[in-house]
Protein backbone atom coordinates (compact mmCIF):
# COMPACT_ATOMS: atom_id res chain seq x y z
CA UNK A 1 0.00 0.00 0.00
CA UNK A 2 2.65 2.53 0.84
CA UNK A 3 4.73 1.48 -1.98
CA UNK A 4 2.34 2.05 -4.34
CA UNK A 5 1.89 5.28 -3.08
CA UNK A 6 5.45 6.08 -3.08
CA UNK A 7 5.35 4.89 -6.60
CA UNK A 8 2.43 7.12 -7.56
CA UNK A 9 3.98 10.20 -6.43
CA UNK A 10 7.41 9.55 -8.14
CA UNK A 11 5.52 8.56 -11.61
CA UNK A 12 3.66 11.92 -10.61
CA UNK A 13 6.80 13.81 -10.40
CA UNK A 14 8.80 12.08 -12.95
CA UNK A 15 5.84 13.23 -15.41
CA UNK A 16 5.58 16.72 -14.28
CA UNK A 17 7.02 19.79 -15.86
CA UNK A 18 9.74 19.81 -12.44
CA UNK A 19 11.55 16.87 -13.81
CA UNK A 20 11.78 17.84 -17.23
CA UNK A 21 13.16 21.38 -16.33
CA UNK A 22 16.72 22.21 -17.58
CA UNK A 23 18.71 25.29 -16.89
CA UNK A 24 17.24 26.83 -20.09
CA UNK A 25 14.11 27.27 -19.23
CA UNK A 26 14.68 28.05 -15.84
CA UNK A 27 16.84 31.09 -17.84
CA UNK A 28 13.71 32.03 -20.02
CA UNK A 29 11.33 31.75 -17.58
CA UNK A 30 13.78 34.31 -15.26
CA UNK A 31 13.76 36.74 -18.91
CA UNK A 32 9.54 36.03 -18.94
CA UNK A 33 9.46 37.44 -15.33
CA UNK A 34 11.53 40.22 -16.35
CA UNK A 35 9.77 41.70 -18.90
CA UNK A 36 6.80 40.80 -16.66
CA UNK A 37 7.80 42.96 -13.97
CA UNK A 38 8.73 46.07 -16.77
CA UNK A 39 5.40 45.28 -17.93
CA UNK A 40 3.59 45.53 -14.66
CA UNK A 41 5.59 47.36 -12.03
CA UNK A 42 7.42 50.18 -14.58
CA UNK A 43 4.63 49.87 -17.21
CA UNK A 44 6.25 49.45 -20.06
CA UNK A 45 4.10 48.98 -23.29
CA UNK A 46 2.32 46.78 -20.92
CA UNK A 47 -0.60 46.02 -23.58
CA UNK A 48 1.86 43.98 -25.20
CA UNK A 49 4.62 43.18 -23.04
CA UNK A 50 2.05 41.23 -20.47
CA UNK A 51 0.95 38.65 -23.47
CA UNK A 52 4.12 38.51 -24.56
CA UNK A 53 5.81 37.84 -21.71
CA UNK A 54 3.37 35.46 -20.19
CA UNK A 55 3.33 34.00 -23.60
CA UNK A 56 7.21 33.21 -23.00
CA UNK A 57 6.36 31.97 -19.60
CA UNK A 58 3.67 29.52 -20.55
CA UNK A 59 5.66 28.18 -23.59
CA UNK A 60 8.81 27.42 -21.53
CA UNK A 61 6.80 25.22 -19.12
CA UNK A 62 8.05 22.15 -19.85
CA UNK A 63 5.54 19.63 -21.11
CA UNK A 64 3.05 22.03 -21.64
CA UNK A 65 2.85 21.19 -25.52
CA UNK A 66 1.34 25.00 -26.29
CA UNK A 67 3.90 25.42 -29.03
CA UNK A 68 6.04 23.41 -31.02
CA UNK A 69 9.23 24.94 -32.46
CA UNK A 70 9.96 22.12 -34.26
CA UNK A 71 6.82 22.19 -36.42
CA UNK A 72 7.21 25.65 -37.32
CA UNK A 73 11.28 25.08 -38.18
CA UNK A 74 9.85 22.20 -40.85
CA UNK A 75 10.43 23.80 -44.61
CA UNK A 76 8.25 23.66 -46.52
CA UNK A 77 5.90 24.37 -43.73
CA UNK A 78 3.47 21.27 -42.73
CA UNK A 79 0.15 22.89 -42.28
CA UNK A 80 -1.98 19.85 -42.21
CA UNK A 81 0.55 18.61 -39.52
CA UNK A 82 0.42 22.04 -37.36
CA UNK A 83 -3.08 21.81 -37.17
CA UNK A 84 -3.33 18.06 -35.89
CA UNK A 85 -0.39 18.09 -33.45
CA UNK A 86 -0.03 21.61 -32.94
CA UNK A 87 -0.95 23.22 -29.54
CA UNK A 88 -3.40 26.07 -28.76
CA UNK A 89 -0.46 28.83 -29.23
CA UNK A 90 0.67 27.03 -32.63
CA UNK A 91 -2.90 27.48 -33.69
CA UNK A 92 -2.74 30.94 -32.42
CA UNK A 93 0.64 31.84 -34.11
CA UNK A 94 -0.63 30.82 -37.90
CA UNK A 95 -2.14 34.25 -37.77
CA UNK A 96 1.36 35.77 -37.14
CA UNK A 97 2.89 33.37 -39.85
CA UNK A 98 0.44 34.08 -42.07
CA UNK A 99 1.18 37.59 -41.92
CA UNK A 100 -2.23 38.27 -40.49
CA UNK A 101 -2.49 40.22 -37.41
CA UNK A 102 -0.31 43.23 -38.22
CA UNK A 103 -2.10 44.12 -40.81
CA UNK A 104 -5.30 43.62 -38.58
CA UNK A 105 -3.49 46.01 -36.15
CA UNK A 106 -2.87 48.56 -38.62
CA UNK A 107 -6.69 48.53 -39.52
CA UNK A 108 -7.14 49.70 -35.37
CA UNK A 109 -4.16 52.05 -35.30
CA UNK A 110 -6.03 53.42 -38.68
CA UNK A 111 -9.55 53.92 -36.72
CA UNK A 112 -7.32 55.97 -34.10
CA UNK A 113 -5.44 58.53 -36.17
CA UNK A 114 -6.10 61.69 -36.99
CA UNK A 115 -4.14 62.56 -40.12
CA UNK A 116 -4.95 66.21 -39.79
CA UNK A 117 -1.75 67.76 -39.01
CA UNK A 118 -0.05 65.93 -41.68
CA UNK A 119 -2.67 67.24 -44.32
CA UNK A 120 -1.90 70.46 -42.76
CA UNK A 121 1.13 70.53 -42.97
CA UNK A 122 2.29 68.13 -45.44
CA UNK A 123 5.83 68.64 -45.19
CA UNK A 124 6.14 66.65 -42.41
CA UNK A 125 5.80 63.86 -44.32
CA UNK A 126 10.08 64.89 -44.96
CA UNK A 127 10.81 64.49 -41.20
CA UNK A 128 8.69 60.96 -41.65
CA UNK A 129 11.20 59.80 -44.29
CA UNK A 130 14.35 61.32 -42.84
CA UNK A 131 13.91 59.66 -39.88
CA UNK A 132 13.57 56.29 -41.62
CA UNK A 133 17.52 56.53 -42.33
CA UNK A 134 17.29 54.78 -38.25
CA UNK A 135 16.50 51.67 -40.49
CA UNK A 136 18.54 51.69 -43.48
CA UNK A 137 21.47 52.62 -41.41
CA UNK A 138 21.06 49.76 -39.12
CA UNK A 139 21.08 47.78 -42.06
CA UNK A 140 23.93 48.95 -42.81
CA UNK A 141 25.67 48.20 -39.45
CA UNK A 142 24.07 45.00 -39.22
CA UNK A 143 26.10 43.84 -42.74
CA UNK A 144 28.75 45.10 -41.39
CA UNK A 145 28.77 42.83 -38.59
CA UNK A 146 29.05 39.97 -40.49
CA UNK A 147 26.81 37.64 -37.96
CA UNK A 148 23.75 38.15 -39.99
CA UNK A 149 22.36 36.86 -43.76
CA UNK A 150 20.19 39.78 -45.75
CA UNK A 151 16.89 38.58 -44.57
CA UNK A 152 18.16 38.93 -41.31
CA UNK A 153 19.74 42.29 -41.08
CA UNK A 154 16.69 43.99 -42.92
CA UNK A 155 14.35 42.44 -40.11
CA UNK A 156 16.99 43.90 -37.14
CA UNK A 157 17.03 46.94 -39.07
CA UNK A 158 13.54 47.62 -39.40
CA UNK A 159 13.44 47.66 -35.14
CA UNK A 160 14.09 51.25 -35.92
CA UNK A 161 10.80 52.31 -37.58
CA UNK A 162 9.61 52.16 -33.99
CA UNK A 163 6.53 50.59 -34.96
CA UNK A 164 5.87 46.82 -33.61
CA UNK A 165 3.30 45.01 -36.01
CA UNK A 166 5.51 46.41 -38.86
CA UNK A 167 8.63 45.38 -37.30
CA UNK A 168 6.77 41.74 -36.64
CA UNK A 169 5.50 41.57 -40.01
CA UNK A 170 8.64 41.88 -41.82
CA UNK A 171 10.13 39.09 -39.49
CA UNK A 172 7.88 36.66 -40.26
CA UNK A 173 8.33 37.49 -44.08
CA UNK A 174 12.38 37.56 -43.48
CA UNK A 175 13.70 36.14 -40.75
CA UNK A 176 10.90 34.14 -38.44
CA UNK A 177 13.50 32.73 -36.49
CA UNK A 178 14.66 35.89 -34.83
CA UNK A 179 10.54 37.25 -34.11
CA UNK A 180 11.27 36.38 -30.42
CA UNK A 181 13.94 38.45 -29.82
CA UNK A 182 13.22 41.43 -32.81
CA UNK A 183 9.55 41.98 -30.97
CA UNK A 184 10.99 42.39 -27.68
CA UNK A 185 13.68 44.88 -28.28
CA UNK A 186 11.03 47.17 -30.87
CA UNK A 187 8.31 47.13 -27.93
CA UNK A 188 10.50 47.37 -25.10
CA UNK A 189 12.64 50.36 -27.37
CA UNK A 190 9.09 52.07 -28.45
CA UNK A 191 8.25 52.12 -24.54
CA UNK A 192 11.92 53.85 -23.59
CA UNK A 193 11.54 56.60 -26.29
CA UNK A 194 11.09 58.85 -23.22
CA UNK A 195 14.62 57.69 -22.04
CA UNK A 196 16.39 57.29 -25.64
CA UNK A 197 15.12 60.47 -27.39
CA UNK A 198 15.77 63.77 -25.30
CA UNK A 199 19.55 63.43 -24.54
CA UNK A 200 19.51 63.23 -28.55
CA UNK A 201 17.19 65.82 -28.98
CA UNK A 202 19.19 68.21 -26.49
CA UNK A 203 23.10 67.51 -28.13
CA UNK A 204 21.57 68.43 -31.41
CA UNK A 205 19.84 71.36 -30.86
CA UNK A 206 20.57 74.58 -29.01
CA UNK A 207 18.54 76.15 -27.19
CA UNK A 208 17.33 79.01 -29.07
CA UNK A 209 15.80 76.13 -31.78
CA UNK A 210 14.11 74.28 -29.02
CA UNK A 211 12.08 77.64 -28.11
CA UNK A 212 11.06 78.05 -31.90
CA UNK A 213 7.23 78.25 -31.90
CA UNK A 214 5.65 77.41 -34.86
CA UNK A 215 2.45 78.56 -36.74
CA UNK A 216 -0.76 77.54 -35.56
CA UNK A 217 -1.83 74.91 -38.45
CA UNK A 218 -4.59 75.43 -41.04
CA UNK A 219 -8.03 73.74 -39.97
CA UNK A 220 -8.16 70.87 -42.37
CA UNK A 221 -11.84 70.25 -44.27
CA UNK A 222 -13.80 66.79 -43.79
CA UNK A 223 -13.47 66.36 -47.62
CA UNK A 224 -9.28 66.33 -47.21
CA UNK A 225 -9.37 64.06 -44.42
CA UNK A 226 -11.77 61.34 -46.75
CA UNK A 227 -9.42 62.11 -49.55
CA UNK A 228 -6.16 61.07 -47.62
CA UNK A 229 -6.37 57.42 -47.14
CA UNK A 230 -7.67 57.27 -50.71
CA UNK A 231 -5.19 58.75 -52.51
CA UNK A 232 -2.30 57.35 -49.78
CA UNK A 233 -3.20 54.01 -50.56
CA UNK A 234 -3.63 54.48 -54.58
CA UNK A 235 0.07 56.44 -54.44
CA UNK A 236 1.89 54.06 -51.96
CA UNK A 237 0.68 50.95 -52.90
CA UNK A 238 0.34 51.44 -56.74
CA UNK A 239 4.60 52.36 -56.49
CA UNK A 240 5.58 49.75 -53.55
CA UNK A 241 2.93 47.24 -54.08
CA UNK A 242 4.76 45.09 -50.86
CA UNK A 243 3.34 47.37 -48.46
CA UNK A 244 -0.04 47.00 -49.30
CA UNK A 245 -1.35 44.62 -46.38
CA UNK A 246 0.19 47.43 -44.14
CA UNK A 247 -1.36 50.73 -45.84
CA UNK A 248 -4.26 49.50 -47.09
CA UNK A 249 -5.46 48.34 -43.75
CA UNK A 250 -4.02 51.36 -41.98
CA UNK A 251 -5.97 53.87 -44.72
CA UNK A 252 -8.90 51.77 -44.72
CA UNK A 253 -9.15 51.97 -40.51
CA UNK A 254 -8.62 55.80 -41.81
CA UNK A 255 -11.63 55.98 -43.95
CA UNK A 256 -13.88 54.49 -41.49
CA UNK A 257 -12.62 56.72 -39.34
CA UNK A 258 -12.93 59.92 -41.63
CA UNK A 259 -16.01 59.00 -43.90
CA UNK A 260 -18.23 59.19 -40.73
CA UNK A 261 -20.64 56.68 -41.78
CA UNK A 262 -19.45 53.41 -40.42
CA UNK A 263 -19.61 54.16 -36.77
CA UNK A 264 -19.65 50.90 -36.25
CA UNK A 265 -17.08 49.17 -37.69
CA UNK A 266 -14.69 52.02 -36.40
CA UNK A 267 -15.90 51.08 -32.78
CA UNK A 268 -15.18 47.50 -33.75
CA UNK A 269 -11.58 48.24 -35.50
CA UNK A 270 -10.54 50.62 -32.77
CA UNK A 271 -11.44 48.76 -29.86
CA UNK A 272 -12.68 44.85 -29.76
CA UNK A 273 -10.79 43.85 -32.72
CA UNK A 274 -7.82 45.57 -32.11
CA UNK A 275 -7.52 44.32 -28.72
CA UNK A 276 -8.34 40.58 -29.77
CA UNK A 277 -5.68 40.83 -32.38
CA UNK A 278 -3.30 41.89 -29.33
CA UNK A 279 -3.77 39.43 -27.43
CA UNK A 280 -3.19 36.60 -29.78
CA UNK A 281 0.01 38.08 -31.52
CA UNK A 282 1.45 39.48 -28.08
CA UNK A 283 0.98 35.50 -26.60
CA UNK A 284 2.44 33.72 -29.75
CA UNK A 285 5.54 36.03 -30.45
CA UNK A 286 6.31 35.70 -26.88
CA UNK A 287 5.83 32.25 -27.47
CA UNK A 288 8.36 31.68 -30.18
CA UNK A 289 10.86 33.10 -27.64
CA UNK A 290 11.93 29.61 -26.37
CA UNK A 291 14.74 27.84 -24.64
CA UNK A 292 15.10 25.10 -27.42
CA UNK A 293 16.07 28.66 -29.66
CA UNK A 294 18.42 29.48 -26.83
CA UNK A 295 20.51 26.46 -26.73
CA UNK A 296 21.12 26.93 -30.70
CA UNK A 297 24.92 27.88 -31.24
CA UNK A 298 25.20 31.55 -31.24
CA UNK A 299 21.79 32.06 -30.60
CA UNK A 300 22.24 33.95 -27.09
CA UNK A 301 25.17 36.27 -29.03
CA UNK A 302 22.35 36.86 -31.77
CA UNK A 303 20.02 38.22 -29.52
CA UNK A 304 22.31 40.42 -27.73
CA UNK A 305 23.26 41.97 -30.88
CA UNK A 306 19.77 42.40 -32.15
CA UNK A 307 19.19 44.43 -28.74
CA UNK A 308 22.05 46.10 -29.59
CA UNK A 309 21.19 47.08 -33.23
CA UNK A 310 17.98 48.04 -31.94
CA UNK A 311 19.10 50.78 -30.28
CA UNK A 312 21.31 51.92 -32.30
CA UNK A 313 18.42 52.26 -34.71
CA UNK A 314 16.71 54.14 -32.61
CA UNK A 315 19.21 56.62 -32.36
CA UNK A 316 20.12 56.97 -35.45
CA UNK A 317 16.33 57.31 -37.09
CA UNK A 318 16.27 59.59 -33.65
CA UNK A 319 19.32 61.81 -34.86
CA UNK A 320 18.74 62.17 -38.64
CA UNK A 321 15.08 63.50 -37.79
CA UNK A 322 16.43 66.42 -35.71
CA UNK A 323 19.21 66.95 -38.13
CA UNK A 324 16.24 66.97 -41.44
CA UNK A 325 14.55 68.82 -38.74
CA UNK A 326 17.08 71.46 -38.48
CA UNK A 327 16.94 71.79 -41.78
CA UNK A 328 13.88 72.62 -43.13
CA UNK A 329 14.75 75.02 -39.81
CA UNK A 330 17.59 76.90 -41.95
CA UNK A 331 15.66 76.90 -45.04
CA UNK A 332 12.28 78.05 -43.83
CA UNK A 333 13.92 80.90 -42.10
CA UNK A 334 13.19 79.25 -38.38
CA UNK A 335 9.66 78.75 -38.85
CA UNK A 336 10.25 74.44 -38.23
CA UNK A 337 11.45 73.85 -34.69
CA UNK A 338 13.58 70.80 -35.36
CA UNK A 339 12.40 69.16 -31.77
CA UNK A 340 9.55 67.58 -34.32
CA UNK A 341 12.19 65.77 -36.85
CA UNK A 342 12.38 63.48 -33.57
CA UNK A 343 8.82 62.01 -33.70
CA UNK A 344 9.31 61.12 -37.29
CA UNK A 345 10.35 57.45 -35.98
CA UNK A 346 6.57 56.45 -35.40
CA UNK A 347 6.33 55.48 -31.39
CA UNK A 348 2.57 57.09 -31.92
CA UNK A 349 2.14 58.84 -30.16
CA UNK A 350 4.65 58.81 -27.15
CA UNK A 351 7.40 60.35 -29.70
CA UNK A 352 5.83 63.35 -30.66
CA UNK A 353 5.09 63.52 -26.22
CA UNK A 354 8.42 63.74 -25.97
CA UNK A 355 9.03 66.31 -28.55
CA UNK A 356 6.26 68.15 -26.85
CA UNK A 357 7.91 67.86 -23.48
CA UNK A 358 11.15 68.96 -24.54
CA UNK A 359 10.20 71.70 -26.32
CA UNK A 360 8.14 72.89 -23.22
CA UNK A 361 11.77 72.27 -21.48
CA UNK A 362 12.95 75.58 -23.54
CA UNK A 363 10.12 77.24 -23.34
CA UNK A 364 7.63 76.68 -21.03
CA UNK A 365 4.58 78.45 -23.43
CA UNK A 366 5.42 76.84 -26.32
CA UNK A 367 3.03 73.81 -27.27
CA UNK A 368 4.65 71.50 -30.39
CA UNK A 369 2.26 67.99 -29.55
CA UNK A 370 0.18 69.04 -32.78
CA UNK A 371 3.34 70.08 -34.84
CA UNK A 372 5.30 67.04 -33.80
CA UNK A 373 2.36 64.85 -34.78
CA UNK A 374 2.26 65.33 -38.34
CA UNK A 375 5.88 63.64 -38.75
CA UNK A 376 4.82 61.21 -36.05
CA UNK A 377 1.87 59.47 -38.46
CA UNK A 378 4.03 60.23 -41.23
CA UNK A 379 6.37 57.80 -39.80
CA UNK A 380 4.06 55.18 -39.44
CA UNK A 381 3.67 55.14 -43.34
CA UNK A 382 7.63 55.70 -43.51
CA UNK A 383 8.14 52.62 -41.95
CA UNK A 384 5.32 50.37 -44.03
CA UNK A 385 6.69 51.67 -46.85
CA UNK A 386 10.42 51.26 -45.38
CA UNK A 387 9.46 47.83 -44.97
CA UNK A 388 7.88 47.00 -48.30
CA UNK A 389 11.00 48.35 -50.22
CA UNK A 390 13.26 45.78 -47.59
CA UNK A 391 10.76 42.94 -48.48
CA UNK A 392 11.13 43.59 -52.10
CA UNK A 393 14.94 44.17 -52.34
CA UNK A 394 15.65 41.49 -49.89
CA UNK A 395 12.74 38.52 -50.05
CA UNK B 1 30.75 45.59 -46.88
CA UNK B 2 29.43 44.39 -50.28
CA UNK B 3 28.38 46.38 -53.09
CA UNK B 4 24.85 45.20 -52.81
CA UNK B 5 24.04 46.39 -49.05
CA UNK B 6 25.13 49.92 -50.35
CA UNK B 7 23.03 49.70 -53.51
CA UNK B 8 20.08 48.18 -50.81
CA UNK B 9 20.62 51.12 -48.46
CA UNK B 10 20.51 53.89 -51.29
CA UNK B 11 17.86 53.03 -52.80
CA UNK B 12 15.79 52.03 -50.11
CA UNK B 13 16.14 55.58 -48.82
CA UNK B 14 15.59 57.31 -52.20
CA UNK B 15 12.42 55.20 -52.69
CA UNK B 16 11.32 56.19 -48.95
CA UNK B 17 11.93 60.02 -49.73
CA UNK B 18 10.44 59.31 -53.38
CA UNK B 19 6.97 58.16 -52.33
CA UNK B 20 6.50 60.19 -49.45
CA UNK B 21 7.65 63.71 -51.43
CA UNK B 22 4.97 62.48 -54.34
CA UNK B 23 2.22 62.36 -51.48
CA UNK B 24 3.38 65.85 -50.36
CA UNK B 25 2.77 67.19 -53.71
CA UNK B 26 -0.58 64.81 -54.27
CA UNK B 27 -1.83 66.60 -50.52
CA UNK B 28 -0.88 70.13 -51.73
CA UNK B 29 -2.52 69.51 -55.07
CA UNK B 30 -6.23 67.92 -53.82
CA UNK B 31 -6.12 70.43 -50.91
CA UNK B 32 -5.80 73.68 -53.44
CA UNK B 33 -8.44 72.62 -55.58
CA UNK B 34 -10.74 71.45 -52.83
CA UNK B 35 -9.78 74.89 -51.44
CA UNK B 36 -10.62 76.99 -55.01
CA UNK B 37 -14.22 74.79 -55.03
CA UNK B 38 -14.72 75.97 -51.46
CA UNK B 39 -13.63 79.58 -51.78
CA UNK B 40 -15.90 79.56 -55.26
CA UNK B 41 -19.32 79.10 -52.94
CA UNK B 42 -17.37 81.34 -50.49
CA UNK B 43 -17.84 83.71 -53.02
CA UNK B 44 -21.05 83.08 -54.26
CA UNK B 45 -22.41 83.26 -50.79
CA UNK B 46 -21.02 86.46 -50.21
CA UNK B 47 -22.30 88.14 -53.45
CA UNK B 48 -26.06 86.88 -52.50
CA UNK B 49 -25.58 88.82 -48.60
CA UNK B 50 -24.75 92.25 -50.81
CA UNK B 51 -28.13 91.68 -52.25
CA UNK B 52 -30.28 91.27 -49.91
CA UNK B 53 -30.22 93.50 -46.59
CA UNK B 54 -32.21 91.24 -44.45
CA UNK B 55 -29.44 88.27 -45.21
CA UNK B 56 -26.88 90.44 -44.27
CA UNK B 57 -27.85 91.31 -41.18
CA UNK B 58 -28.35 87.49 -40.17
CA UNK B 59 -24.75 86.72 -41.48
CA UNK B 60 -23.75 84.20 -39.09
CA UNK B 61 -26.74 82.22 -39.43
CA UNK B 62 -26.62 82.62 -43.01
CA UNK B 63 -23.04 81.27 -43.22
CA UNK B 64 -24.08 78.34 -40.92
CA UNK B 65 -27.38 77.30 -42.79
CA UNK B 66 -25.58 78.11 -46.73
CA UNK B 67 -22.07 76.87 -46.28
CA UNK B 68 -22.12 73.82 -43.87
CA UNK B 69 -18.86 72.35 -45.12
CA UNK B 70 -16.96 75.74 -45.53
CA UNK B 71 -13.91 76.46 -43.44
CA UNK B 72 -12.76 80.02 -43.61
CA UNK B 73 -9.73 82.14 -41.79
CA UNK B 74 -9.66 79.54 -38.75
CA UNK B 75 -13.60 79.45 -38.40
CA UNK B 76 -15.98 76.38 -39.54
CA UNK B 77 -19.58 77.10 -39.51
CA UNK B 78 -19.94 74.83 -36.45
CA UNK B 79 -17.62 76.95 -34.60
CA UNK B 80 -19.26 80.28 -35.47
CA UNK B 81 -23.01 78.14 -34.29
CA UNK B 82 -21.34 77.84 -31.29
CA UNK B 83 -19.53 81.05 -30.30
CA UNK B 84 -23.23 82.23 -31.39
CA UNK B 85 -25.00 80.07 -29.03
CA UNK B 86 -22.90 80.89 -26.52
CA UNK B 87 -23.04 84.84 -26.06
CA UNK B 88 -27.12 83.98 -26.38
CA UNK B 89 -26.99 81.58 -23.18
CA UNK B 90 -24.83 85.01 -21.79
CA UNK B 91 -27.34 87.24 -22.92
CA UNK B 92 -30.27 85.14 -21.39
CA UNK B 93 -30.91 82.15 -23.83
CA UNK B 94 -32.14 84.53 -26.71
CA UNK B 95 -30.59 85.25 -30.05
CA UNK B 96 -32.38 88.55 -30.54
CA UNK B 97 -31.02 92.01 -29.64
CA UNK B 98 -26.97 90.89 -31.16
CA UNK B 99 -25.83 89.86 -33.80
CA UNK B 100 -22.02 88.25 -34.71
CA UNK B 101 -20.34 90.86 -37.25
CA UNK B 102 -16.51 89.18 -36.78
CA UNK B 103 -14.71 87.04 -34.52
CA UNK B 104 -11.34 87.11 -34.34
CA UNK B 105 -9.02 84.69 -32.57
CA UNK B 106 -6.73 86.55 -29.65
CA UNK B 107 -3.40 85.73 -28.42
CA UNK B 108 -2.25 83.25 -26.20
CA UNK B 109 -4.51 83.88 -22.59
CA UNK B 110 -4.46 80.76 -21.57
CA UNK B 111 -3.83 80.65 -17.63
CA UNK B 112 -0.86 79.20 -16.18
CA UNK B 113 -2.73 77.13 -14.08
CA UNK B 114 -4.46 75.61 -17.51
CA UNK B 115 -0.99 75.58 -18.91
CA UNK B 116 0.51 73.27 -16.01
CA UNK B 117 -2.30 71.14 -15.66
CA UNK B 118 -2.07 70.15 -19.47
CA UNK B 119 1.58 69.72 -18.81
CA UNK B 120 1.18 67.59 -15.99
CA UNK B 121 -1.20 65.35 -18.21
CA UNK B 122 1.32 64.68 -20.99
CA UNK B 123 4.03 64.36 -18.50
CA UNK B 124 1.76 61.15 -16.99
CA UNK B 125 1.15 59.51 -20.14
CA UNK B 126 5.42 59.82 -21.02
Amino acid sequence: MWQDFVNAISDLIQESGFANMTPLHIVMIVIACVFLYLAIAKKYEPLLLVPISFGMLAANLPLGELMHPELWDATPLDFGAILHEGGLFDLLYLGVKLGIYPPLIFLGIGVMTDFGPLIANPKSLLLGAAAQFGIFGTYLGAMALGNFTEKQAASIAIIGGADGPTAIWLTTKLAPELLGPIALAAYSYMALVPVIQPPIMKALTTNKERQIVMEQLRPVSKTEKILFPIIVTLITVLLIPSSAPLIAMLMLGNLFRESGVVGRLSETAENALINIVTIFLGLTVGATASADKLSQPGFGLKALAIILLGLIAFSVGTATGILFGKLMCWITGGKVNPLIGSAGVSAVPMAARVSQKVGQESNPQNFLLMHAMGPNVAGVIGSAVAAGVLLSMVG
Amino acid sequence: MSLRTLNIVLVGMVVVFAVLALLIICIRIYSAIISKFSNKNTNSDRNNFRTNDVQRTEIAETIVVNNTSTVQNGLNPELIAVIASAIAAIMGGSSDGFKVKSIKRIGHTTPIWNVAGRNEYILTKL
